[in-house]
């Protein structure tokens, strides 16, 4: 067995740390993992790097809705990951997060009147992972 | 109008420092804190490169300095707050042994104790001659000049060692003192 080195403590200090920061990369990461059941080592191999790029991407700022191609790429190539994949984890991440938000409303609502019924579509609501659009493909390394 | 992006030093900034200086604090820090546990350091080293980035000085020079010190505060006041939960749990488990009429302490509580003993002593002494000059002042010996043939240091550097010491000591008991007010 080898003794685990200063950087592997710090992987997994900055992984643990961003986990609970939603204003960072890594908290989204840490959701796509339970999401998708995968370890740390499995998605940071998705994204074709390994725990130390995926380390310093979760380091990295949430990428703003507005500014969303530009922000992606910077914090994907700062990391040197594959942008494609990062699209998708985030978008497919950022959806479900929208979905939860919606029936927790929806749940309120029903709490505090119960004529408004509990209502969760599965038709039209259920998130799935985000298709790129030609559009949205982000600029190559 | 949109919201004008976060500029490249914003969006990678935290990972910046991070990368520049996370395992060169972290190396020093776990060479200070021998006993401590690594996971312990590199979190607090971690939340270190945040605070810092987050504040004015993160584009410093010395972003190193002030990430080691934030780190080191941060360490600090865990290693209190573990020792004096250390010490509510000692006091407790020796309520409970004398209510039993059981005898010595037991191998735990022993390592305990050892492990409470060397984070105090790392509190107080941070170099080889603290070291010695400690261990000569807890052998009972106070005079500098009686210190210094025995540490092989003058008895101008023993002083000042002594006098930092105490004041470390006495910084020590004041936090204590702060906390049980």
């Amino acid at each position: 067995m080898t003794t685990p080195s200063t950087q592997e403590f710090l992987n997994a200090a900055a992984l643990r740390t961003t986990a609970t920061k939603p204003e960072f990369v890594g908290y989204w990461l840490a959701k796509n993992c339970l999401t998708d059941n995968l370890t740390p080592v499995q998605l940071a191999t998705k994204l074709a790097t390994d725990l130390g790029g995926f380390a310093r991407l979760s380091l990295c700022s949430t990428p703003n809705p507005d500014t969303f191609n530009a922000d992606v790429n910077a914090v994907g190539n700062h990391a040197g990951v594959d942008v494609k994949v990062l699209v998708n984890v985030l978008r497919q991440e950022w959806a479900i997060a929208g979905w939860v938000a919606k029936c927790d409303e929806q749940a309120k609502l029903s709490a505090t009147n119960p004529a408004v019924p509990v209502k969760v579509s599965v038709t039209d609501d259920t998130p799935r992972p985000h298709v790129l659009q030609q559009s949205e493909v982000p600029q190559s390394k | 109008m949109l919201p004008s992006p976060l500029n490249d030093d914003a969006r990678t900034r935290v990972a910046e420092l991070y990368e520049r200086y996370a395992v060169t604090v972290t190396d020093r820090l776990l060479a200070r804190y021998r006993s401590a546990d690594p996971h312990l350091v590199a979190d607090a080293v971690v939340e270190a490169v945040f605070r810092v980035a987050a504040s004015d000085e993160h584009s410093a020079p010395n972003g190193h300095l002030r990430i080691a010190r934030v780190a080191r505060d941060q360490l600090r006041s865990k290693f209190r707050s573990d020792n004096r939960r250390k010490a509510r749990e000692e006091n407790y488990a020796t309520d409970a042994v004398t209510e039993q009429g059981s005898g010595g302490p037991s191998s735990d509580d022993a390592a305990s104790d050892r492990e409470v003993a060397t984070r105090l002593r790392e509190q107080i002494v941070s170099t080889h001659e603290e070291e010695l000059v400690l261990n000569a002042w807890l052998d009972g010996h106070t005079n500098p000049h009686e210190i210094a043939p025995r540490t092989g240091l003058t008895s101008d550097t023993v002083k000042t060692i002594l006098a930092r010491i105490r004041k470390r000591i006495s910084r020590l008991r004041n936090d204590e003192m702060g906390d049980e007010s």
